[in-house]
């Protein structure tokens, strides 16, 4: 390829963005790495370099191991679920023998949900899950007088409260994966289904060597990148419990006490340092999954 | 045939019980926020009450002391609005315009370096936002637009993702031999791309807009971290204080505020969902 006479123009279309890039994206995340090998704390003035104290300070602390367990306990139901109800619907909506009407009407349903601000969902589950004045205490044990002895205060137990969060994000997301699981399927050659039609293969044969095995892009796209969301989940068990964690702290997820440890305690050192720490693990489980499945090997 | 017909059947059977989980919560949500704390308290209904003037006023300006007839603790929705508004818009022209420049250059010409440069874009792509959060927070400090809603605006002039899906659709859209007729009639590259280029790429830029937009307005995180003050709360910030002492027994009020926040996106849904639903799959699926 000859050189481009108007190349350097590309410089100047993309200068913009790349200062804005180098402030506000390279800097604070250099920025965040230099904090954590410091005992910087915004409460007082100076800070020291100390290594990797910050780092060896958390892996040893009980606080940050149970915030990254509380996290997965509350990502691994959540993702085996939404997997499930979307793969399953999205072969349902796009069966050709079934032909479902108002496969548009419901996709946008289904999809609703992960549209609105998670704040508004976090408070709308606080008033619905309410010991005494909540919709689900009095629709499971209905409002006569006796039945309020057997309310559940859901948000006080540690289980409970974990086993919410998992479920609130399930339905936050199905609906997005089916859409994707959707277009995935659809993008399956329908040559493929014809033949395997023709030798007399079941439905269920057809999905598990069709469908799935093609499906693999999009599942792993949806995986890692919910691997990613879920392991930063903040907004809803920080609102569920107004910061505190919870009962137990059984809502304290990574960011949760990153946030509280930065933010609150004015711990800049060692809340830069879980940042890094989730990163860490954060690629870690994502390549682990990667070798797992056997992605980027030959494969059909 | 009789088989497919009850196959049918348990299929719209079990497609409208999650249709109904999806928005259920949303009716009680809006049915609640009509009805006082009493009624809430008495068991929900599917007939909206009459209370709604009542909550209204009790989220705005606080519930009464009965003893001195004082309102108190009032949350001004208008305001996070308003403050979510201009944050949300702002960040949203500055992302589009921005990022399609940035994309047309990368899509367009042949410079050293580009391929390294279009990586380090992508790499950031799949970096989890917690990572330069404390960075941000002192860089904010540092440069004076902490606690300013500059401080959440002028950062999408770099949106990595925008431009990664712009880039892609600019190649299919912008055609070179335009290009070189435009130049033989000595148009400027910047004339090039502003008249002829970027209203090629509207429709890409509209849609990645829509999500821009979305989530800037959705965005709890950064506006937690980066601001401090009350007046400058965008929505999701006030919204947040309605669990917090004032408000937790007035089940009203809470509805109805959360009923504001969610119900113009609920509108906005009503007319662009086609665009998000082809938007979303993106990513990947790669055709």
């Amino acid at each position: 390829m000859a050189a481009d006479p108007y190349g350097r123009y590309g410089y100047y279309f993309i200068l913009p963005f790349f200062l804005a890039f180098g402030v506000f994206w390279l800097y604070p995340i250099i920025s965040t790495f230099v904090t954590s090998l410091t005992n910087e704390d915004f409460t007082q003035f100076g800070r020291d370099f100390i290594g990797l104290q910050n780092y060896a300070q958390e892996i040893t602390s009980a606080g940050f191991w149970r915030s990254f367990m509380n996290t997965w306990i509350i990502w691994l139901p959540n993702i085996i679920l939404q997997l499930g109800t979307a793969l399953f619907l999205a072969v349902m909506l796009t069966n050709v023998q079934l032909r479902p009407k108002g496969v548009g009407v419901f996709r946008a349903i289904f999809f609703f949900p992960n549209l609105v601000t998670v704040a508004s969902i976090a408070i709308l589950a606080y008033a619905v899950l309410d010991w005494q004045s909540g919709v689900l205490n009095q629709i499971v044990f209905g409002t006569e007088p006796g039945a309020r002895e057997s309310y559940v205060f859901w948000l006080n137990s540690p289980i409970a409260t974990r086993v919410v969060v998992a479920l609130i994000q399930t339905w936050m997301w199905f609906g997005y994966t089916m859409i994707l699981f959707m277009a995935g399927i659809q993008a399956i050659p329908q040559s493929l289904f014809e033949a395997s039609i023709v030798d007399g293969a079941s439905s269920f044969r057809m999905f598990r060597s069709i469908t799935l095995p093609l499906l693999k892009p999009v599942m792993v796209y949806v995986v890692i990148t919910s691997l990613i969301g879920g392991m930063n989940i903040f907004d809803l068990p920080w609102i569920l419990t107004r910061g505190t964690g919870g009962p137990n702290q059984s809502l304290s997820t990574v960011v949760v006490y990153l946030y509280n440890r930065a933010f609150r305690f004015y711990q800049l050192g060692s809340g830069a340092a879980v940042s890094y720490l989730l990163l860490v693990f954060t690629g870690f489980f994502a390549a682990l999954y990667l070798r797992f499945i056997g992605f980027g090997k030959e494969d059909a | 045939m009789l088989k497919r017909r009850i196959q049918q059947i348990v299929l719209y059977v079990i497609l409208v019980t999650i249709a109904f989980v999806s928005i259920a919560p949303f009716y009680v949500m809006l049915v609640n926020a009509t009805r006082s704390s009493q009624e809430i308290n008495r068991g929900p209904t599917v007939i909206p009450g009459d209370s709604l003037e009542e909550n209204w006023t009790n989220l705005l300006y606080g519930k009464r002391d009965p003893d001195t007839g004082l309102r108190s603790g009032g949350i001004n929705i208008p305001r996070g609005f308003v403050n979510s508004l201009i944050v949300a818009l702002s960040a949203t022209v500055l992302a589009a315009y921005f990022s399609a420049v940035t994309a047309y250059g990368f899509a367009m010409y042949r410079f050293p370096g580009r391929g390294l440069l279009f990586a380090a874009v992508l790499a950031v792509i799949m970096l989890p936002p917690t990572i330069m959060l404390v960075g941000l927070f002192k860089l904010m400090i540092g440069i004076g637009l902490y606690n300013t809603r500059l401080a959440l605006i002028l950062p999408a002039i770099a949106s990595p993702y925008v431009v990664f899906f712009l880039r892609q659709y600019a190649k299919s859209v912008v055609n070179r031999s335009l290009l070189e007729a435009a130049r033989m009639d000595g148009a400027g590259e910047f004339q090039i791309f502003n008249r002829i280029a970027f209203p090629l790429m509207m429709p890409g830029v509209a849609t990645m807009s829509i999500f821009t937009f979305l989530a800037q307005w959705n965005n709890y995180l950064v506006p937690l971290t980066l601001l401090n003050s009350q007046e400058k709360y965008t929505l999701p910030l006030l919204i947040q204080q309605l669990n917090t002492t004032t408000y937790q027994r007035d089940f009203g009020a809470m509805y109805l505020g959360i009923a504001l926040s969610v119900v113009p996106i609920i509108i906005a849904f009503a007319f662009l969902s086609r665009y998000l639903v082809s938007g979303i799959s993106f990513g990947a699926v790669k055709e």
